[in-house]
């Protein structure tokens, strides 16, 4: 006792000295033991697997509908980003608004406040701590739309701008949510105000395009952080925008996080107290400095919102020229769409009579161009199966709706419009043709996503994340039971390098299945027995039978199939097949018969969509093919020799554009 | 108390703690009406006062965490106008005091030292050696929301120590204790004043432990100072003393007689007829001098064996200090 105690005094005379030189920041001190608490407390690692399993349900959900809908990956990428964000928003404001309330609630605000540490410094390394979770969310949520991206270079400028304006964004809702937290008594009414104004700033966003559009509804979602930024990513991102066009849409966002620091570290953060209400700044009473703030800053925004809604005015007005000496307007329902090769797109003309008396009948046609000057010219008859209509005479202010279908044959840059001619009054006169705005038409090259890529990271990643979390929280209960004190951190280090090399692992894992996505995937294994049944019956071919096999197209022009629906052989013969496109020449049908891997019908056609009209619509080098003929027009014929390939049954079937879909399909059984 | 240069400037003879005239008020509701004291080094300062007497409040502004409306104090010579000065010097264990449920006692107190400008490893080691003071080695590296609420009591008082403050304001610290648990903490309490020389304000509602711990006691009431000075000045203001006398029921009346007639005695009551319980009020002694006291408790005790009536129970009605409570803060109430 008394050595202890003389010690003791030791200490004490060596610690009235004040603070030593080399003490670290209060701020950073306080951030550490907050960091600490949330990480190793386990609200931070259960937020993030919760993000895991919300970012994996959702872009497992963005898979499979792709299978359906065939969104293209710049656009799963773009919503993956929206969901992590969001979530990512989330979490920062939820732990935002514990930070000082929740402190008040348990009693440990007031052992703080009773050190001589700066306030603002104790809200700044709170602050910061808060924003901890967002780094870590933002690297989990790669691997997921690396696995979406499927190699499409979306993904740096993905991960890129989210990062830039996730991080904004993520400062303005913690800051809010520590803003309330400053004020609020109760952690119950913090969290409650917070998430109110979470879902008042999410529900517009959220809303469907048609119900933002128009002046007003523009201006609302530009006022928007959320709105706006989305906006911004979407056009960047998916549209493939530029930051010059739409640059001024990260006004909100920007205004919105500069907003939330001043208010809480420059007005706030001075006034902290033990209890609730009011923040109090010494000169001003805080009501009017408040309602100051409120009506400077929701003046700043109105005037920056107006200035950049009117820089946004003007692409606006060129999408709609109004010229009233044109006798007819023409518009069009869509303005631009991104599809896949072999997607069809659907839209409406409107013709309107603008002039006082009847208008002549009026031819309408479509007309495609390629933007990319290198490309192919563009042949609308390959595009559209009506590529003109006839409208009566219209009466005056009367209007005509028209519907049009366009299949995107190539990929590339191409843009779709509208003409509108008068038929001419007589045989010596002319008239004068209106054209409409364009639709704006990114093709992308067909890829096919294989969901099961991304399998593995929705179940693996929360997984590896849970099975951390519980890791960590066995080391730190054994290592406060005094149970390898020592090596406790060294574990705890384990398990974190253990996790990310988990996650990276997956990721890695998902991505490298998801490379194959644009060529054939699926059962590899069948195919490489069937192709190798193949060699070793080719080996053996001198002494196999000879099998003469003759399969017909149908004589319809609009009919998509062979006549010969099922074909069958013995195994190890050597087959030669004729085929005949028995179609009218004239009516300019082409045809093809190709025999396929079991399994691979589907990428064999979009490999062939994908190599285009200039190569006959066949990758020939695609490995999924066993065999083809030639693509020959009608009354030709064109035969193949080849030998049988392993007993089993496989698919033939025409590469020509939306054949296959058309039932022109059957089946050759090996015995 | 003996002097202590530790604390610098004539502390034998200033105060350490001087409160003038504080006042507080939320909007037109006096919390504060007037607080004025002082406390000497070493000394042990009780804050009694019913619910509602304003001690939370004046113990909130004399550790900074809220301004007066009115009037000041020093800590160690510094004035309330400087409170991060003041936040230096001192070391409170608020009431309801919460703690981190996912960090060990050590890493608590090493980042509260480090708050006070230590550095991670000068703290650590110093908020070691304060888990010893207080009892608490053993349990160094044990979460704290493994500890029982009288170890955490302890933490908070090592946390309150963590900057070795001049003085340290304790909130009903035994509150919530079992009585051995209250005995310990009360031991440490004052072990901490004397090894230390810190002066303590404690704040409780257990008066037998601010009797038996303090020098110096304030009692407060409806926000205002109703009684202050050493425990023995504020004892001698008393000025009424009540033994308590317990007989069978079928006794009273016989054992009223009795003590009737004892001298100096001004009033017999009975405070409760089925348990057979007498109140028996002593005439004012002139100079609180406790042989006399003594005498005639003896003498009544004696005449209540004479008259051959047993006694179930005999002595005081409460501690003293418990009858100048109830009675200051009666008359003020009145």
């Amino acid at each position: 006792m008394t050595e202890n105690t003389s010690q003791l005094s030791s200490i004490r005379q060596q610690s009235r000295v004040e603070a030593s030189s080399s003490a670290s920041p209060t701020w950073w001190v306080v951030f550490l033991n907050e960091a600490h608490g949330l990480w190793v407390g386990g609200k931070a690692p259960i937020l993030i697997l919760l993000f895991s399993i919300v970012l994996g349900f959702q872009s497992f959900v963005t898979a499979y509908n792709v299978e359906l809908s065939l969104m293209p990956p710049k656009e799963m990428v773009y919503e993956t980003l929206k969901t992590a964000i969001s979530v990512g928003l989330f979490i920062g404001m939820i732990i935002g608004a514990d930070m000082l309330s929740g402190d008040r609630e348990r009693g440990t605000l007031e052992s703080l406040l009773l050190t001589p540490t700066r306030r603002r410094q104790m809200v700044v390394g709170k602050f910061l701590a808060a924003l901890t979770p967002w780094p870590a969310a933002l690297v989990l949520s790669i691997p997921y739309m690396a696995v979406l991206a499927q190699g499409d270079e979306v993904l740096a400028p993905a991960v890129l701008w989210g990062a830039l304006l996730g991080t904004i964004l993520t400062i303005a809702y913690t800051g809010t949510g520590m803003f309330v937290s400053f004020w609020a008594n109760s952690n119950r009414t913090s969290y409650l105000v917070s998430l109110g104004i979470f879902v008042l700033i999410l529900v517009p966003a959220q809303l469907p395009g048609r119900a933002q559009t128009g002046a007003a509804g523009q201006f609302l979602q530009q006022l928007n952080p959320l709105a706006a930024q989305n906006h911004f990513l979407s056009k960047i991102l998916v549209n493939n925008r530029t930051f010059e066009e739409f640059g001024s849409w990260l006004w909100s966002p920007i205004v919105f996080a500069v907003l939330m620091l001043i208010l809480l570290l420059v007005y706030a953060a001075p006034g902290l107290r033990i209890e609730g209400g009011k923040a109090r700044l010494f000169p001003w009473k805080s009501g009017r400095l408040t309602s100051v703030l409120v009506l400077v800053t929701t003046g700043l925004i109105l005037v920056l919102s107006t200035f950049v809604a009117s820089a946004q005015e003007n692409p606006s007005q060129i999408e709609q020229p109004a010229n009233p000496e044109t006798p007819l307007g023409i518009s069009i329902d869509m303005a631009y769409q991104t599809v896949k090769t072999g997607d069809p797109i659907f839209f409406d003309t409107v013709v309107t009579n603008l002039q006082g008396e009847t208008a002549p009948p009026t031819i309408v046609a479509m007309n495609i161009i390629n933007l990319d000057q290198e490309g192919d010219v563009v042949d609308p008859e390959d595009w559209s199966p009506e590529r003109t209509q006839y409208i009566d005479q219209l009466s005056p202010g009367d209007s005509s709706t028209l519907s049009w279908r366009v299949n995107a044959i190539l990929d590339g840059d191409y843009i779709v419009y509208m003409v509108a001619m008068p038929e001419p009054a007589s045989r010596d006169d002319t008239s004068q043709a209106v054209a409409s705005s364009g639709i704006h038409l990114t093709v992308m090259p067909f890829t096919r996503l294989n969901p099961r890529g991304i399998v593995p990271l929705v179940i693996g990643a929360p997984l590896v994340l849970g099975l951390g979390t519980l890791a960590s929280f066995v080391i730190r209960r054994r290592e406060t039971q005094g149970v390898g004190s020592n090596t406790g951190p060294l574990r705890l280090s384990f398990v974190v390098i253990g996790v990310v090399l988990g996650l990276a692992a997956l990721a890695i894992v998902a991505v490298a299945s998801q490379s194959d996505g644009t060529s054939p995937v699926s059962e590899p294994a069948l195919a490489a027995e069937a192709t190798s049944a193949t060699e070793s019956s080719q080996a053996s071919s001198t002494a196999s039978e000879s099998v003469l096999l003759e399969i017909d197209t149908s004589t319809d022009a609009t009919d998509f199939s062979y006549v010969q629906e099922a074909l069958e052989a013995p195994a190890g013969s050597t087959i030669t097949l004729t085929f005949n496109n028995r179609t009218d020449p004239d009516d300019e049908v082409g045809h093809n018969w190709v025999l396929v891997v079991p399994g691979q019908e589907e990428s064999v056609i979009a490999n062939a969509i994908a190599a285009g009209d200039n190569k006959d619509w066949l990758d020939v080098n695609d490995p999924g093919i066993i065999t083809h003929t030639r693509l020959i027009e009608g009354d030709e014929s064109d035969s193949v020799t080849f030998d049988a390939p392993a007993p089993g049954t496989y698919t033939y079937l025409c590469t020509f554009p939306e054949h296959y879909e058309g039932g022109m399909r059957g089946t050759l059984t090996i015995k | 108390m003996q002097s202590n240069d530790q604390n610098g400037s004539d502390s034998s003879t200033q105060p350490l703690l001087l409160a003038q005239g504080l006042r507080k008020s939320y909007g037109p509701r006096l919390a504060l009406r007037g607080l004025t004291f002082s406390l000497k080094a070493g000394h042990i300062l009780g804050f009694l006062g019913p619910n509602g007497a304003g001690k939370t409040t004046a113990l909130r502004i004399l550790t900074t965490m809220l301004e007066p409306s009115s009037g000041r104090f020093e800590v160690d010579g510094i004035s309330s106008e400087h409170p991060e000065k003041i936040r230096r010097k001192i070391g409170v264990l608020p009431e309801g005091l919460g703690f981190p449920r996912h960090s060990t006692g050590i890493e608590y107190l090493t980042f509260f030292g480090q708050l006070y400008g230590r550095t991670a490893a000068e703290a650590k080691e110093y908020g070691l050696e304060l888990l010893k003071e207080v009892g608490m080695q053993q349990r160094a590296i044990s979460l704290i929301s493994t500890y029982s609420h009288g170890m955490r009591q302890r933490l908070g008082i090592a946390r309150a120590l963590v900057n070795d403050p001049v003085v340290v304001f304790l909130d009903e610290p035994t509150l919530g204790l079992d009585p051995r648990g209250q005995q310990e903490l009360l031991t440490l309490i004052q072990r901490i004043a004397r090894e230390r020389n810190t002066s303590i304000v404690l704040c409780s509602h257990m008066l037998s432990e601010i009797e038996s711990v303090c020098d110096d006691v304030v009692i407060m009431n409806l926000g205002q100072v109703v009684a202050s000075g050493s425990v023995a000045e504020v004892l001698g203001q008393a000025e009424r003393n009540i033994i308590q006398v317990r007989v069978p029921a079928s006794s009273l009346d016989k054992a009223q007689q009795v003590m009737m007639a004892v001298p100096k005695i001004k009033q017999v009551t009975r405070t409760d007829e089925l348990t057979g319980q007498l109140a028996v009020e002593l005439v004012d002694l002139a100079n609180g001098n406790g042989s006399e006291e003594s005498l005639i408790r003896n003498q009544i005790l004696g005449a209540l064996i004479d008259a051959e009536i047993p006694v179930t129970s005999f002595g005081f009605a409460g501690n003293r200090l418990q009858d100048l409570f109830l009675q200051v803060t009666d008359e003020a109430i009145s």
